[in-house]
């Protein structure tokens, strides 16, 4: 049991940042019906940033949580503004492409700079950790859990319900009618993409004590989250949370119970199921009659 | 004998024939050799995901260059060193066909891991280039036996793999049951295979996990190990993964273990993943762990003065074996009695004995190197490495089983 | 200042001329009706008005003011509310939702309070909590018009609103956009029937095949069968 509960512990770790992760992905998509492959690497901006004001400039930790989503929200809208935007009237194909060299080069641009394997992040919180009848948690992972599922849900509560998500909602649903009532196409862009890139930014912060701030960094999330926004519906804030803790303790239960050779591979299975049982994924929005 | 201009003439004459003989003979000279300089090509990642390994190849061996080119050189003529970035096999072998084709470099050296030593394997035997591989453990470079090609500070993973397990018996240590948790990829796989073979020869009981390269999470991998009640665990990875293996170890109250990594894995940029990392163990490839006396210290000031600043991370082992082996290269010069060809300059290096930096009065940050005519492992010891406060600190010399 | 004034709009999808060299004026407190067979262009000209369409040449001025250049969100903040053709609602937001998410391009002044809305449309209030996907047609167009209302706008230009609705919901349509008009909101109506047309209209323009093919009062338009004409090309 005990042995279990660690197993379900160390999965919805991982889970809480792979809905992170996912969720940012969703919102840009969602407003502006791009899938942002250059995610993952803003998220391995954040954890960098995150590097800098705990390690380089031994500022208090906080600041990394407060400091981080605004800038690379930042970086995110701008590269929407002087890469995206020339670009909208651009296939699909294209933009999709765009977004993955994009990816490549911050990558390869943040190896260039940082010529080290792997920089190293302390954890938020050092104390003792909790046990329960053998089970143990530290308080890093609780925070890592809590801390990341918070964050989700204010943020599917501001899409829910603040102005700004209103607007990228009424975009998602109709460019034409979210203009007539006054949404300009390119400041929800933009702040989709600022969303997205604050929430990237964020997992950063969240996942750097997990996995430090390496290139690798960058794949893993981006991948994680596209296979949990996919499995989530891709459209729906909740199926992409779902779809994040869901992969996050597969993953975990089936290394642990299968095989560690499963670990990898679980996510393109799970990947596989949904899209050959349920394409609309396993969180769809709430179909409505078309208008 | 009255000396007219006549005589005057003729003894220009005479001298001007004389250096006109002697000039098409200094052109003849081996490849790499002039009169003022020996050129050394080398090969290695300057970026990417390797260039960990590369640029503290090519910062050691500029280290040492400097220093002997500041007390004049070896036999009157300057080493002069053309590093190559090169991280890929093709890049390697590009690299180093370009090295010993178009710059006729005197001496080659692999400063690339296993992957570019063994892309340039079958050139380098086959253009009979001097060449010395510096971190490459892969058989590929090392057998079938070579002439030309020689090895430095890596030890085989045959030497490696009883040193590493002779880690968990250290200071009355007696290891109930041993975990051996390796990578799924070439490098620790090759350990692996040594580790196996020598862990069933001494009839030790183990257990056998792996993971995928960058791997971050290994709770399935400990939760087994905890199944099996395993009290000592060895890691054969990269820093990175060996960190947050123990990282989460403990995270799932895992306590008491005795760790014992792969030299891969010892490297100061491990500590801070872990924070406490004290007591964990692990082999490195020299005698002192940057820091930990006075000759590294001073080796560290050098090398931070020689970059203005010292990247995250080091100096690590790379850049103490890439100083070290270029004082060897300069001892195996010497020794051919600046009669500068490739024969004698083989020849003098399958005999050098206890060569490195001492001799020309560097520093000893790496074990001396001796070679035979039919041994070119420079090197068979290794140095046992602990954490303390927070530091690694050699604690024995580990030698040849 | 006169409310609206368009001179020399071209509209055209690729090299296809949709509209050609349209001028139209609408004055303080009018409403003017567009008429025109299907494919005249009545459509393609209002929502290049209202910026929802590139405008391939020409003018338009929204009291005064050159609008030509604005976006369609620039320009519904301005005061210019269009209900489209299609209606475009957000089949998952709510009935209220719809209309809150008008209320931002009432930016200066001040939008139209729910309430007012709801007084012109009581069905919309009965139903404020439904999806926007689920209201009937008739529903969803008053819910169209009452998104266009809530933006407070200086100028209103409706697209048939009355297609493909029966008669009983039509009538209704009718008082309420008679309303509009009657509150001293000037109104562009693209309309196919010459009853409603003229029901809320007092002049009217007809386009055919893109171009300006009549103008004059409702009154003279069907007294001289003036529709028969433009739409059939007889006399
Ligand atoms: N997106 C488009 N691409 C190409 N041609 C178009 C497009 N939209 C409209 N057209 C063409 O432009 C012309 C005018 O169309 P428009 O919709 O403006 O007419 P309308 O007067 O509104 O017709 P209806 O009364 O049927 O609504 C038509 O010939 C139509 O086929
Ligand atoms: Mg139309």
């Amino acid at each position: 049991m005990a042995e279990l509960a660690l197993v379900l512990i160390a999965g919805a770790k991982f889970g809480a940042i792979y809905a992170l992760a996912a969720l940012g992905l969703v919102v840009v998509h969602k407003a502006t019906k791009t899938v942002n492959f250059a995610h993952g690497a803003f998220a391995m901006l954040g954890a960098f940033s995150s590097y800098l004001v705990v390690v380089h400039w031994q500022w208090p930790y906080w600041m990394a949580y407060v400091l981080t989503p605004p800038l690379i929200g930042v970086v995110a809208a701008l590269i929407e503004f002087l890469i995206l935007r020339p670009l909208r009237r651009a296939d699909m194909f294209t933009v999709v492409i765009a977004t993955v060299f994009l990816g490549i080069a911050l990558s390869e641009a943040f190896r260039l700079t940082y010529n080290t394997e792997l920089l190293a992040v302390p954890g938020m919180f050092v104390g003792m950790p909790f046990v329960f009848h053998g089970v143990f948690m530290t308080q890093e992972t609780l925070w890592v859990i809590a801390g990341a599922l918070v964050i989700c849900v204010a943020c599917v509560l501001l899409f829910r319900y603040g102005r700004l998500g209103r607007g990228m909602r009424a975009m998602a649903s109709n460019v034409r009618g979210a203009q007539l009532c006054g949404y300009s196409v390119d400041r929800v862009y933009m702040f989709a993409w600022f969303l997205g890139g604050a929430m990237a930014g964020l997992a950063g912060v969240f996942v750097a004590p997990v996995s430090g701030v390496s290139v690798e960094l960058s794949i893993a999330i981006i991948s994680a989250g596209f296979v949990a926004g996919v499995i989530g519906g891709f459209d729906s804030l909740k199926g992409a949370i779902l779809g994040g803790l869901l992969l996050g303790v597969s993953e975990s239960l089936a290394a642990a119970y299968v095989s560690s050779a499963l670990k990898n591979c679980i996510s393109f299975l799970l990947l596989f199921v949904v899209l050959m049982w349920r394409p609309e994924g396993l969180f769809p929005e709430t179909v409505a009659r078309r208008v | 004998m009255r000396r007219g201009p006549l005589h005057r003439i003729a003894l220009a004459l005479a001298a001007a024939a004389l250096a006109s003989t002697v000039a098409p003979s200094a052109m003849a000279q081996e490849a790499g050799v002039s009169d003022t300089e020996i050129t050394i090509g080398a090969i290695g990642a300057l970026t990417g995901p390797i260039a960990f390994i590369g640029t503290p190849g090519r910062d050691g061996m500029t280290l040492a260059i400097d220093e002997i080119n500041a007390k004049g050189g070896v036999c009157g003529r300057k080493l002069k060193l053309n590093f190559e970035h090169a991280s890929t096999p093709a890049e390697s072998l590009a690299a180093v066909k370009k090295l010993v084709e178009q710059d006729k470099v005197f001496a080659l050296v692999l400063a690339s891991g296993s992957t570019g030593a063994a892309a340039a394997a079958d050139y380098v035997r086959q253009v009979g280039v001097p060449t010395y591989n510096l971190y490459g453990s892969t058989p590929i470079i090392r057998e079938p036996f070579s002439k030309n090609v020689f090895h430095g500070a890596i030890v085989p993973v045959e030497v490696a793999a009883p040193g590493l397990i002779g880690l968990f018996y250290d200071d009355g240590h007696k290891p109930q049951k041993i975990g051996v948790l390796a990578g799924t990829y070439a490098f620790p796989q090759a350990t692996l295979k040594a580790v196996e073979a020598h862990l069933k020869s001494k009839k030790i009981d183990y257990a056998l996990e792996q993971f995928d390269q960058s791997a971050r999470d290994f709770t399935s991998q400990l939760v087994s190990f905890g199944r099996q009640k395993v009290d000592s665990v060895l890691i054969l990875g990269s820093f990175s993964e060996a960190g947050f293996a123990i990282k989460q170890a403990r995270e799932l109250g895992m306590a008491n273990i005795r760790w014992v990594l792969d030299g891969s894995a010892v490297s100061r940029a491990i500590v801070p993943i872990i924070g406490n990392a004290d007591g964990i163990r692990g082999y490195f490839n020299n005698p002192a762990f940057p820091g930990q006396n006075d000759t590294v210290r001073e080796f560290e000031a050098r090398l931070k003065k020689q970059l203005g600043s010292m990247p995250q991370g080091r100096p690590n082992n790379y850049d103490m074996i890439a100083y070290g082996s270029t004082y060897v290269i300069a001892d195996a010069i010497t020794g051919t009695g600046c009669q500068l060809t490739r024969d004698k300059f083989l020849a003098s290096w399958s005999s050098l004995k206890n060569a490195g930096p001492k001799t020309m009065g560097g520093l000893d940050v790496s074990f001396p190197e001796s070679f035979t005519e039919t041994d070119h492992q420079g090197n068979y010891r290794l140095g046992a490495a602990v954490v303390k406060n927070g530091e690694w600190q050699v604690y024995r010399v580990i030698e040849r089983p | 200042m006169i409310p609206l004034r368009v001179t020399g709009l071209t509209v055209s999808y690729g090299r296809v001329a949709a509209v050609r060299d349209l001028d139209l004026n609408i004055a303080a407190g009018e409403a003017l009706a567009l008429l025109g067979p299907n494919g005249a262009g009545k459509t393609s000209a209002v929502e290049a008005i209202a910026g929802l369409l590139p405008k391939r040449a020409g003018r338009v001025e929204l009291f005064g003011e050159d609008i030509s250049g604005l976006t369609a969100s620039a320009i519904v903040r301005k005061g210019l509310a269009l209900v489209p053709q299609w209606r475009e609602l957000f089949p998952t937001f709510s009935v209220e939702e719809t209309l809150v998410a008008a209320t931002g391009a009432a930016q200066g002044r001040s939008p139209k309070p729910l309430e007012e809305i709801y007084a012109l449309f009581p069905v919309l209030e009965e139903r404020r909590g439904q999806l926007a996907g689920s209201l009937s047609g008739g529903e969803q167009q008053m819910l169209a018009i009452g998104r266009a209302l809530v933006t407070n706008p200086r100028l209103l230009l409706l697209d048939e609103p009355s297609a493909g609705l029966a008669q009983g919901i039509t009538r209704s349509l009718i008082q309420a956009i008679i309303r509009i008009r009657d509150s001293g909101v000037p109104i562009l109506l693209v309309e196919q029937n010459m009853e409603i047309a003229r029901a809320i209209g007092s002049r009217c323009t007809m386009l055919a095949a893109g171009s300006l093919a009549w103008e004059g009062t409702m009154d003279e338009a069907i007294a001289r069968n003036e529709a028969a004409r433009v739409y059939f090309g007889t006399h």
